[in-house]
This record gives structure tokens, C-alpha cells and sequence, in this order.
């Protein structure tokens, strides 16, 4: 009951100022007396269009030299890496050999200990060289799956060479999931490329 | 409240479909989700134009913009067929506001069964868009909305009065005016986008990092994005938020983090991390930053999904093998197997009806393609078909839509999919190699 009331006047209130709106303005005004939209739109709020969007393509810019940050609460930002610049490790680099793995495998195979072995004996000969092992993984499969892949198969092949004998310490492990393929084809001759384990001196 | 929107919506349907013997008597309601409904055909007539509408810089005035982006916004919502403006009769320059008998009869004989009409006033420096809807065969009004706004609104405009069209006639409030955030790759990089819903030329770039950022997911209350970012030289989860553009850790574990999703309440989320060696399932509390483990086997679990109550998670482990959706309580309780066949399932989403979960998976000829599951695990349906790859399924807040990328025009490209029909809209922009799309979420009220 009370409801209607409210609802009757709601609608005569905006019956009313149409009336007025509808006095001032010279084009053809919307007939108030017509039991039409005008009382129907009236008990519907007002409803306000939602913000335009802030993001503009112009002002974004990761920033990292800026020393004043306003929304420190929001997290540290992030600074540009530049250590993905490799070092040629005085020609180790050229001695250190990718392996491959089978799909959605991460064993070291027999042709991959093989390998490894000689990458192993090459990283002895280089005591003081740090090297990053890429782990990839061929673009069949889920991005998230994948990217876990390739640091399982990174982890995998560090593994086999820290037991090798190889300090742990000098070896950095990094998934590029399939982000990273040497061969973009989709058969299986690129994919079988695309499975493997790279490695990359660092310093 | 729940309830008494259902209930005028189902006023305002019966009564819909009691006026208009067009349509079979026999339908008592719009199933969205069926391709074989007969859409509802209707006429939209450009706005009459009152008061002193200024000049603008804009390329299309006002009131042709608004026209073109809700013809475009009612045929995309699946239910309405518009009718090609050649065919009507009347000149919406001097036809009357409210129609009267011989405007309807006008109206019906050219084929319309609802009829918008609509209305721009200028005044203080605002429009004032006044929309209606008519019923022609009963030659009745059904409802009406008036919006405010600048000339910029007539977009947010169309998508508000195509929610509401959709609301009045199935009882569930349209997708528009959502967006749709993708990665996108740059050199060997990849860059956060996103897109509008139906408005292509609302892309606009998030990052600009010049390194990889992937698997976008947004928090729930929109001003933020999360990615699995390697831009500090790690892949962390980081955020994006909309009014920076920069990237900030949300968490910096050892070993790779990536985002799951927040849960409904915007207060913890879940995601995958290699922290303890492996790639497990965790759960962090945004208010406080604890951080608790919820897999500990030996496989691999990634992607976690909340249900929409908040109380379950899906999420994908090879603890069995092969890659395969499994859910559990929130708690990490009641580990449940949902997808048994198949060598690749990945990338589940859990529909905002929390009915089932949308998948990616290997099919038998070996491309990936979208499936559907029910929660219980007994029914998949495969929803796209090859030769080409469709993967990664995002839904709409309404349910009624997937984001997904396919390969369809050779390239990667996000597009969208109704279910129940075959056609897929092309969100992304062509000659650009896009994936991963993540639909919004309604904002948090």
C-alpha cells in the first residue's frame, strides 16, 4: 500500500516538472497526459552511466626512477632486469649444449645424459662461470601447465648435473613455458625442438 | 530482492509473450542458451533530438552513435533480431515520442514486434538520454530508463539499456559493459590489453614493459590486474593497476608464482607458486599477506578457480598422469577427479552459476578445444570444434558468453563465443598475436 502511494507520488512529481520542461522548451514535448512513458520512467532512478575507463594508451610508463611513490601500499614496483644480457664466459657459452625432452616429460632422456655429461665436464673447466638453465616447452598444452613444465624440466636438468658434480650455486633455473620456441611451426618437427633445456652464461 | 527481480521478470515476460501470438504460444520463456530460439524482431529508430545539442569534435554525433552501438549491442545479446532501418516507415526526425495506433500498426506491418524508441535532450552541459520499449502487436509501453552523461557516454549508454532489454526478457542482467584483458605479443615480450565488450575500438594497451606478462586475471574489484610478470627478471605475480600502468609484486616467493583468481569477496587469493620446489596450489590472504599451501603432492597443480560462493576451488594436477581438473574445498578437503578423459585438460573456469566449469582439452584428433563439465564430473560437452585450436575459456559475469582464443583467421585472436550458437566475435585486434583472455567481473558492490 505504501508502496503505491510512494510510487503515485514519484510519478506526479516528474508528471510535473515534464510539465514544466515541456513549457520552456519549443520542439514537440512529450504529452504528459499520455499514460506512457513518462510515468513509467518516472520510479526508475536515475541510473548514472559507470565512469569512462581511466587507461589511456599516452601515459603509461613503468617507472622505475621515480623516488616519490604515492601507493607504496600497493606493492614495490617492479624494476626493469637487465641481468638477461648474457656474458660469453670466455667461449663456454659455444661448448654448452641444449637438450630435448619428449612431450609433457621431464626425464632425462639417454641422448640428453649424454649431453649433459659433456656440458658437465665443460662448466669443470670453467670454475667460475654462472649459467642460467632455460627450461621450454612446445606450444601444445595450457600456458599455466606448461610454464610449470618448463621449471620442472630446468630443475631436472640442474639436478642431473649438480649430482654430476657441478656446483649447485652456479646454476639459475628459469621457465619460459612456451613463450620462447627456436622453431614457431606448429608440427611435430618444431615441437620436438621446442622441448628442451638451454643454457645461457650469465657471468 | 533476488526474488522480486525474478518475479517482474516473469510478469514482464508472460505478459510479453501473451501479447505477441507472432510467437509461438507455446514458449513461456527465452532460452538463452538454445541457438534455435526465434529471436525477437525489433526496430530501432534513431533518437528525436530536443534541446540545444552542442556541436562536438566527435566524428558521429551523439544520437548516431548511441543508434549504431545498441542495433550492434541487441543483436549481439543473442535474443533480438534488429530490423534494417531501410524498412521503417516513420521519420524519427518527426514521428512522435510515444507512438500512437497507426505508428504501431506502421511498426508492425514493417515487421517489428518491440519497438525502441528513444529521446537526446542537452541540458547543463549533460545529455539526457531517455529510452522506451513497446510492445507493437499490443501497442503497449513495457518499460523505460533515462541516462545522463557526456557525449563520451552514448556507448555506456547502449550497453546499460541492452542489459536492461536482456534483464526484462530473461531474468538475467546482461554482459555489457564489461572488459576483457588479454596478453598480446610484442617483439619478445608480451603486453596486457584490453577490450570492451562489443566495442572494438575501446583496446587499449595496460603495460608497457617490453617483457613478458602473462595469464592476466582481474581482482575483483577491477582497478587491478594480476600477471605473471618477468620483467624483473623472475616470472612473479604482480598487479597492474589501471591508473598507473606499472607493475607491482603482490609476492615474492622463491621460484615462479602465478595468478589464479581472487576469491568472490576480493579477500584472498588463490594461486600456483614453486616455492617449496614444486608447483602447488596457495592461498593468500590479501588484508594480511599470510600465505597458506593448500596441495602438497608431488605433481604438478596450477590454475585455481573459485566457485561463486567462495567455498570450493578447481584447479588443474598431473598427481595421476596426465593434466587433469580436479576440486576440493577451500580448506584443501574433499579432492575430487572431474575430467577422466582426454591426455590435456588445463585453464578451468567455474561458471558464475557454479553449475559447471569450462575447460581447455585435447580432443581426439589432438587440437585443443573448449569443453564444458558439470561440477560432479559426469557430463563434458565439447563446445568447439577444430581443425583449428579454441582454448583458454574466460566466462561472461552473465554466463552466457565465453572469451576464448582461437586460431580461427590463423593467428592467435581472442574472441568471443555465445553458447548455444556458432559464431564467435573477434575482440582483439586483427594482425596482433593474442591469448589468454580474462572477462571481468561485475564490480564489487
Amino acid at each position: 500500500m505504501n508502496r503505491r502511494i510512494t510510487f503515485m507520488l514519484i510519478a506526479a512529481l516528474f508528471a510535473a516538472a515534464m510539465l514544466v520542461a515541456g513549457g520552456c522548451s519549443s520542439g514537440s514535448a512529450p504529452v504528459t497526459d499520455t499514460p506512457g512513458p513518462d510515468a513509467a520512467v518516472a520510479p526508475k532512478p536515475k541510473p548514472k552511466p559507470k565512469p569512462k575507463p581511466q587507461v589511456t594508451q599516452e601515459t603509461i610508463t613503468p617507472d622505475a626512477t621515480s623516488s616519490q611513490d604515492a601507493n607504496a601500499d600497493r606493492g614495490d614496483k617492479v624494476t626493469m632486469d637487465h641481468t638477461n644480457s648474457t656474458a660469453n664466459g670466455d667461449g663456454l657459452a659455444s661448448l654448452l649444449n641444449t637438450i630435448f625432452f619428449d612431450f609433457d616429460k621431464s626425464d632425462i632422456t639417454s641422448e640428453a645424459a649424454a649431453t649433459l655429461d659433456a656440458n658437465k665436464d665443460n662448466l669443470l673447466s670453467y670454475p667460475a662461470a654462472r649459467v642460467r638453465i632455460e627450461g621450454h616447452c612446445d606450444e601444445r598444452g595450457t600456458n599455466e601447465y606448461n610454464l610449470a613444465l618448463g621449471e620442472r624440466r630446468a630443475n631436472a636438468t640442474k639436478r642431473y648435473l649438480a649430482d654430476a658434480g657441478v656446483d649447485p650455486n652456479r646454476m639459475d633455473t628459469i621457465s619460459y613455458g612456451e613463450e620462447r620456441p627456436v622453431d614457431p611451426a606448429s608440427n611435430e618437427a618444431a615441437w620436438a625442438k621446442n622441448r628442451r633445456a638451454e643454457f645461457k652464461v650469465i657471468e | 530482492m533476488h526474488r522480486k527481480v525474478k518475479i517482474l521478470a516473469a510478469t514482464l515476460l508472460a505478459a510479453f509473450f501473451l501479447a505477441l501470438p507472432a510467437i509461438s504460444s507455446a514458449k513461456v520463456y527465452i532460452d538463452i542458451t538454445s541457438a534455435k530460439v526465434q529471436r525477437v524482431p525489433v526496430a530501432v529508430p534513431e533518437p528525436k533530438v530536443t534541446g540545444r545539442v552542442p556541436d562536438t569534435a566527435r566524428r558521429l554525433t551523439p544520437e548516431v552513435e548511441l543508434t549504431a552501438q545498441l542495433r550492434s549491442d541487441l543483436s549481439f545479446a543473442g535474443i533480438f533480431e534488429v530490423l534494417d532501418p531501410k524498412g521503417y516507415l516513420e521519420d524519427p526526425r518527426l514521428a512522435d515520442l510515444v507512438p500512437d495506433s497507426n505508428s504501431f500498426s506502421d511498426w508492425y506491418a514493417s515487421g517489428a514486434e518491440l519497438l525502441i524508441k528513444s529521446q537526446i535532450d542537452y541540458d547543463a552541459g549533460k545529455y539526457i538520454v531517455d529510452l522506451y520499449a513497446y510492445d507493437v502487436f499490443r501497442k503497449e509501453f513495457l518499460f523505460g530508463k533515462r541516462f545522463r552523461g557526456s557525449s563520451d557516454s552514448m556507448k555506456d549508454i547502449s550497453g546499460l539499456f541492452a542489459n536492461a532489454a536482456l534483464e526484462k526478457f530473461t531474468g538475467k542482467e546482461g554482459p555489457f559493459g564489461t572488459q576483457i584483458a588479454y596478453a598480446v605479443k610484442e617483439g619478445s615480450g608480451k603486453e596486457i590489453y584490453r577490450t570492451y565488450l562489443n566495442r572494438p575500438a575501446s583496446t587499449a594497451k595496460i603495460t608497457n614493459t617490453k617483457a613478458l606478462n602473462l595469464g592476466p586475471v582481474w581482482g575483483r574489484g577491477l582497478d587491478y590486474i594480476y600477471v605473471t610478470s618477468y620483467y624483473g627478471g623472475e616470472p612473479e605475480l604482480c598487479r597492474v593497476f589501471l591508473d598507473e600502468g606499472f607493475l607491482r609484486y603482490v609476492r615474492r616467493n622463491e621460484g615462479m608464482d602465478m595468478p589464479g583468481e581472487e576469491d568472490p569477496a576480493g579477500e584472498t587469493l588463490a594461486y600456483a607458486s614453486s616455492v617449496g620446489g614444486n608447483t602447488d596450489i596457495y592461498l593468500l590472504d590479501l588484508a594480511s599477506g599470510k600465505q597458506k599451501r593448500l596441495t602438497r603432492d608431488r605433481g604438478i597443480d596450477v590454475s585455481p578457480t573459485w566457485s561463486p560462493n567462495g567455498k570450493k576451488l578447481a584447479f588443474v594436477s598431473d598427481r595421476k598422469g596426465n593434466p587433469h581438473i580436479f576440486t576440493a574445498d577451500k580448506d584443501g578437503d574433499n579432492l575430487k577427479r572431474i575430467t577422466f578423459s582426454g591426455k590435456h585438460n588445463g585453464d578451468p573456469a567455474w561458471s558464475p552459476d557454479g553449475e559447471s566449469i569450462a575447460f581447455t582439452g585435447m580432443d581426439k584428433s589432438g587440437t585443443f578445444q573448449v569443453f564444458i563439465v558439470d561440477v560432479e564430473g559426469r557430463k563434458m560437452t565439447q563446445i568447439t570444434h577444430g581443425p583449428y585450436d579454441t582454448l583458454e575459456p574466460s566466462w561472461s559475469p552473465d554466463g552466457r558468453f565465453l572469451a576464448v582464443t582461437s586460431k580461427k583467421d590463423g593467428e592467435k585472436a581472442i574472441y568471443v563465443l555465445r553458447l548455444g550458437a556458432n559464431q564467435m566475435e573477434r575482440v582483439s585486434p586483427v594482425g596482433k598475436d593474442a591469448s589468454q583472455p580474462a572477462w571481468s567481473y561485475r564490480r564489487l558492490k
